[in-house]
């Protein structure tokens, strides 16, 4: 291997390091949907009181669209 | 057939207010402000799984504002194909803050009040923010609603040109 052959190879190292790295960074971010952290938090919110939770954050709107249809049912104009 | 028919109109204007506020809301004080998240009270976000938890939480809510507009956008549009509908602005402009109002109001009371699943600003002064955003919507609700009482006289069908009164007031 020629002197300037090795050269180039330590150019091109020391430029691949850094992007493998960043692209395995951008990869690992990627594959987050099957990472352990969001395994986890996924799964304590099946086994969390999900039924409970879902109850508690669609109460609210519930609410309001038993309003709308009352609304609508009342201002119906009669024939 | 009476040309009184203000309830597509209302129900519409409630729907998506309830949906836009809740957008606010959920924009603002959870995403941008991060004052609080949907379970924030009962799981504080103070780790990554924490966080993921309660964004799975948030994205329901949101889930829900989203459903709120479609639905208003589907009364609105059925409002629309419909000849015997008072196109009011000021009716339906007071149905946009009474259901931004009515979302507040209950939301607040549920969720804040009662539950304490989350606070508006957790910490010092926790009850003082909450009573505040339930006077806000209190506010909304009553503008609203003279907003859309004040609409009640108002008589221009879909389509007739703006000024005119095409029909007798009833």
């Amino acid at each position: 291997m020629t002197a300037s052959t090795r050269a180039e190879l330590s150019r091109s190292v020391t430029f691949l390091l850094p992007l493998m790295w960043v692209l395995a960074r951008a990869f690992t971010a990627h594959a987050c949907p099957s990472c352990a952290t969001g395994e986890q938090a996924r799964s304590e919110v099946w086994t969390d009181g999900v039924a409970a939770n879902v109850g508690i954050a669609l109460l609210p709107f519930v609410i309001i669209g038993a309003i709308c249809v009352w609304a609508e049912a009342r201002a119906r104009p009669r024939h | 057939m009476r040309a009184n028919s203000r309830g597509a109109i209302i129900s519409a204007g409630i729907l998506l207010g309830t949906g836009l506020g809740g957008f606010v809301d959920g924009i603002t004080l959870h995403q941008i402000l991060q004052w609080h998240n949907m379970l924030s009270s009962v799981r504080p976000p103070l780790d990554l799984v924490s966080m993921k938890y309660n964004m799975v939480w948030d994205g329901l809510f949101h889930a829900s504002t989203w459903l709120m507009v479609s639905l208003g956008v589907w009364r609105l549009w059925a409002a629309g194909l419909r000849g015997d509908v008072v196109w009011s602005t000021r009716t339906f402009v007071g149905s946009l803050f009474l259901g931004w109002g009515l979302f507040n109001f209950i939301e607040g009371v549920i969720d804040h009040q009662l539950l304490g699943i989350h606070h508006v600003h957790p910490g010092d002064h926790q009850l003082s923010w909450d009573l505040g955003f339930l006077g806000f919507g209190l506010l909304e609700i009553i503008g609203g609603l003279a907003l859309v009482r004040a609409g009640a006289s108002d008589v221009r069908l879909h389509g007739a040109p703006a000024g005119s009164s095409t029909l007798p007031r009833s």
